[in-house]
């Protein structure tokens, strides 16, 4: 069963703990108006120009030969992360390769939106220890129209993953016109307040990725910037509920 | 040369031209006799670039000697087969071998390489033959024995 | 008042030279006439007896006369401190019965001028400390120049007793090393030298830690001082290198208090030079490695790691004794060397690849270059020749003999011959080599488009290379799109390797007058030079511009892939001549991402990197440097071997650096 891949990064200093080498696998189960990575929204391979191709499809055992070549820059804090897209979507696919990365001593992670059936969760579950969580939309009907996601799945498995005491972290794209709406910041706030043993990051959203929702024929929606203050703030009031903050740029 | 006459510098500049020149020709043929008393010769230098078949850039006395030499060992089994140079204007044919115009030289039969031996405008015919037949390598008769002195060199140091 | 790039420039030119010897022929008549007859002996009595002594009112005394200007000599190595520091000067004679050759004759007179020098030296710090018209002033240097006074009273016939007199002890010799018409002197191992009499001096409660940083800053000023003149082909190219850390016997980890305090010091000065060549091993504790990216991340380009489980092993089969390749130190740059023991100078001559890559396509008949593996072995012919012209050089270089080097170089006395006829224990002789990245690059591009691929032959090569790309003006995005050399998926190492063994097969019979082996590395101080005289290459590189400097490749997005190239290349044999690892890293960056950083340069060193620098600085900066060099006087770069200030740098350099960093943020980004 091939993986489809959009991209392998090496060397990965922001992905995790430690030095790690990213994938970044194509196809997700929502579209974010503010992705940074376009090309990885549809699992279809998408030809830019000539020679340009969004998606390449490995083997596990290609893909595993080129993770190995970074195996001594990982160490004991360091390892692979899975990322996209929506990494766990392939996770079927990726079995092979999380066993052997696993049964060879690799720390692996995973950065998803958790907006994926629960049997794709469980799947992960004996191999993934790190989990990077986005923390979108949690107003239903916001986040269906918005993202096409399903809240309560979302919730149900991020419950999941604290029942089995994985390491979590938590991860805000700050949009002000949808994340930081009025309405679904006290949803946030109540939510991270339940779930305050994780250490939370926020960071603001940028347009560097323009030039590929270009090359997609897509259009970049234009979003207002988070400014300092803005994070500052609500840096703030997740403190006063007992969170771990930090605000990041990635 | 008077220094009374209008384009005296120019003058000068030539005479320096040509004994720089002779200079180098001199040496030259001083390192080529060197070869010689070591024993050995040009020889393993077309072999080395499996050269049958040479044409020779200057059909003066160093274009001679290397015609006599390369014809002199049979064994080499090289075959100069033509002259380039100015004089093949009026002179069309020198020791047995045909002489051309250098601008002659796309029309020619093949050969394997060019020698010169106008080792003092060696770069200005190199690019020129360069332009007209680029396949075509052209290498100075200089680079030829500086390159056998060191190989003998390497084999007794 | 000139600035130091001034004097730079003025030195070189030849009415200064000019000059210099009418100002010397004014104080010492003989000098000239023994220069010409290449006398060192008496160059250097006239010089002892006439040279001027400047006492400044720092607490180090380090003097140069400009104007003796000795013959050329035998250069780019260091002496042996040690013998210097652990006993005084009259302890070096010959006895009148071991006296059994025209070199001890010769080395007792350079002893005698030696001392008659510390003579004179004394006299005048005693005439200072009495004629010092400011009394404060006099109050002030009073209590140095007694101190001084004792120093050069005791180099005659005591050890050094404290650690201020050792500094000023490797001053004094240093000083006179670079005199004697040496150059690119290098400091040795100041660690593990001057240990004891730092613990002497702590145990005594002399002075504390913090004292002795204070001594060593102003040490390594002194040092840096008449860097315009000390600075060889660039200016800041002084070869003042220091070497620190190291590897016992037993193949622990060597280091000490002192290790930390020079690169914390070092880190703090922010001078161009000195710099720091920091030895690793596998058990080097990582707060070592920490202070070394400290240092690293002020951007001075130092220090310049240097992997002993790599470097040992190979002295070793090269037929260096254990125990000297453990005390291993470098040449100017990075070449291993065995510091006070070794005369190897090692960088002789420099071995363009590139030239025999050119060589083949203008004297090779197309139909020998049919198949890939036929333009290899062409290749290598031609390689061989480029190998054989520096060989020769090796072979054929004279050096004004150097009574005084020879004094203080291990094996001289013993062996009673000067070290430029073999006296000291190892001479050995080393050549650098440039280019190998872009042939590397030029023949996989080959194999790629011509053989494989068939989209251009072996006419478009030639054209291309020696038309400098006219009528292909496509070519040059296309065969620079690859850049194989620091790739880890094989090609490119093992092409390297195999380029390499054919240098090693040419050249390990290789024996010098004196009976020294020849060694090489990858690593090249003239990748601009060289490259500014050599036509296009078949890699997008047109003609006269840079070749690859070292080991490095800015269109690689991550490090982890260089440091994995550098460790498949095999350094065997007699290829351990340097070969450096070298990356651009922006500041922010390296700021970031400290800790993972560190972790990232210990595992790539353990995982087989031989050595590696980096240069520290963002893009943006050098632009604006570029624009207003006078708000970036002290912005430091790494230039091959050596940092340099950037706005003294002549521009090709500085357009190089700012073309490489723009390079690898994009990559980064």
């Amino acid at each position: 069963m091939s993986i489809r891949v959009t991209n392998i990064q090496r060397m990965c200093f922001d992905d995790g703990p430690g030095i790690r080498s990213t994938v970044f696998l194509k196809g997700c189960s929502i579209h974010c108006p503010w992705c940074s990575n376009p090309e990885t929204i549809s699992f279809e391979k998408q030809k830019i120009s000539e020679g340009v191709e969004y998606g390449r499809d490995y083997e596990p055992g290609e893909l595993t030969d080129i993770l190995e070549k970074d195996r001594k820059f990982w160490g004991r804090d360091g390892g692979v992360t899975f990322s996209g897209g929506e990494a766990l979507m392939q996770g079927r696919q990726l079995l092979e390769v999380w066993k052997y990365l696993k049964e060879t001593g690799v720390g692996l992670a995973v950065e998803t939106a958790l907006f994926v059936p629960e049997e794709l969760l469980e799947n992960a579950l004996p191999y993934i220890d790190f989990y990077y969580v986005d923390v979108k939309l949690l107003d239903q009907a916001l986040c269906a129209s918005v993202l096409g996601g399903d809240v309560d799945r979302y919730l149900k498995n991020v419950q999941r993953l604290a029942a089995e005491g994985k390491d979590v972290h938590f991860r805000v794209p700050c949009s002000v016109e949808y994340v930081l709406q009025d309405q679904n910041r006290k949803l946030l706030l109540d939510f991270f307040k339940a779930y305050r043993q994780y250490p939370i990051e926020l960071f603001p959203l940028h347009d560097l990725a323009r030039s590929k929702y270009q090359g997609l024929g897509l259009e970049m929606p234009d979003f207002e910037q988070a400014g300092e203050p803005y994070l500052a703030h609500f840096r703030e009031e997740l403190l006063i509920r007992g969170c771990q903050v930090e605000i990041i740029s990635i | 040369m008077n220094k009374a006459t209008p384009n005296w510098e120019e003058e000068r500049e030539t005479l320096i031209f040509q004994r720089e020149r002779n200079r180098e020709q001199f040496h030259c043929v001083l390192q080529w006799l060197d070869l010689l008393e070591e024993g050995t010769n040009l020889a393993p230098y077309l072999k080395d670039h499996r050269c049958r078949r040479v044409a020779i850039y200057g059909a003066a006395r160093i274009g001679e000697m290397l015609l006599k030499e390369i014809r002199q060992y049979e064994q080499w089994e090289v075959e100069p087969v033509y002259f380039l140079d100015q004089s093949g204007k009026w002179l069309r044919e020198k020791w047995g071998i045909p002489v051309y115009l250098p601008e002659e030289f796309p029309d020619l039969p093949e050969v394997d390489m060019v020698i010169v031996t106008a080792i003092s405008y060696f770069a200005s015919v190199r690019d020129q033959l360069f332009l007209l037949r680029p396949e075509i390598p052209v290498v100075s008769l200089n680079t030829m024995i500086e390159v056998r002195k060191d190989e003998v060199w390497y084999e007794k140091r | 008042m000139k600035s130091d790039k001034e004097l730079f420039l003025w030195k070189k030119e030849a009415e200064t030279k000019e000059e210099w010897d009418r100002k010397c022929t004014e104080k010492a008549p003989r000098f000239l006439e023994a220069r010409n007859r290449e006398d060192f002996e008496t160059c250097f009595h006239e010089l002892c007896e006439h040279m001027d002594i400047t006492v400044g009112t720092g607490r180090f005394v380090y003097f140069f006369d400009v104007y003796f200007r000795f013959g050329t000599s035998i250069a780019n190595m260091a002496p042996d401190y040690e013998a210097i520091l652990c006993q005084g000067l009259q302890a070096l004679y010959y006895k009148k019965e071991d006296c059994t050759n025209t070199f001890c004759e010769r080395y007792n007179a350079v002893l005698a001028d030696l001392e008659l020098l510390t003579d004179r030296i004394t006299d005048c710090l005693t005439a200072c400390g009495q004629t010092s018209a400011d009394a404060a002033d006099r109050d002030v240097n009073s209590a140095y120049t007694e101190r001084q006074i004792q120093w050069f009273r005791r180099i005659k016939n005591e050890r050094a007793q404290t650690f201020e007199e050792a500094l000023q002890r490797i001053l004094f010799l240093n000083q006179m090393i670079w005199q004697t018409g040496s150059w690119l002197v290098g400091l040795g191992r100041l660690d593990m030298l001057l240990y004891p009499y730092y613990q002497e001096d702590l145990a005594r409660g002399r002075i504390d830690r913090e004292q002795a940083g204070c001594l060593i800053r102003e040490f390594l000023h002194t040092l840096h001082g008449y860097y315009w003149y000390k600075s060889n082909q660039l200016l800041g190219d002084t070869g003042q290198v220091m070497i620190l850390g190291g590897t016992d016997l037993q193949g622990n980890y060597l280091y000490n208090d002192l290790t930390v305090l020079f690169l914390q010091c070092v880190k703090d000065c922010r001078l161009s030079d000195p710099k720091i060549v920091l030895r690793t091993n596998r058990k080097m504790p990582r707060e070592l490695m920490e202070e070394a990216v400290r240092g690293m991340a002020t951007g001075t380009g130092s220090p310049l790691l240097s992997n002993d489980d790599l470097i040992i092993p190979r002295l070793i089969e090269f037929g260096i004794k254990k125990e000297d390749a453990c005390a291993y130190s470098t040449s100017a740059c990075w070449e291993p060397l065995i510091g006070g023991k070794s005369s190897s100078m090692n960088n002789q001559s420099s071995l363009v690849y590139t030239r025999a890559l050119q060589t083949m396509l203008q004297e090779e008949p197309l139909g020998n270059l049919s198949s890939f593996e036929a333009v290899k072995e062409q290749f290598l012919l031609c390689l061989r020749r480029e190998i054989i012209k520096c060989e020769k050089k090796l072979y054929t270089q004279k050096h004004w003999r150097n009574t005084l080097y020879s004094i203080f170089m291990g094996g001289c006395r013993e062996s009673k011959k000067d070290i430029t006829e073999g006296g000291a224990r190892y001479h050995h002789v080393g050549i650098t080599t440039v280019g190998l990245g872009n042939v590397v690059n030029s023949l996989l591009n080959i194999q790629k488009y011509v053989f494989e691929e068939q989209r251009y032959s072996m006419m478009d090569v030639k054209k291309i290379c020696i038309g400098n790309y006219a009528g292909y003006p496509e070519a040059v995005q296309l065969l620079s799109s690859h850049n194989w050399y620091g790739q880890d998926d094989g090609s490119a190492a093992a092409l390297a390797n195999e380029l390499q063994a054919y240098v090693t097969k040419t050249t390990e019979d290789f024996r010098t007058p004196i009976g020294g082996k020849l060694k090489f590395g990858i690593s090249g101080p003239d990748y601009l030079l060289a490259g500014n005289e050599e036509n296009a290459s078949f890699d997008g590189r047109k003609k006269g511009e840079p070749f690859i400097v070292h080991i490095s490749n800015e269109d690689l997005s991550s490090y982890t892939e260089l440091m994995n190239f550098a460790a498949a290349l095999d350094y065997g044999d007699n290829r351990f001549n340097g070969n450096v690892v070298d990356f651009m890293v922006s500041p922010s960056f390296m700021e970031k991402h400290f800790d993972k950083f560190v972790t990232l340069l210990t595992r790539g060193m353990e995982g087989g990197c031989f050595q590696l620098q980096t240069n520290v600085l963002g893009s943006e900066t050098l632009l604006e440097a570029k624009q207003s060099p006078e708000q970036f006087p002290h912005l430091i770069v790494r230039v091959w071997g050596f940092s340099a200030y950037y706005v003294e740098l002549p521009e090709s350099y500085q357009n190089l650096l700012l073309e490489r960093a723009m390079k690898s943020e994009r990559k980064r980004a």
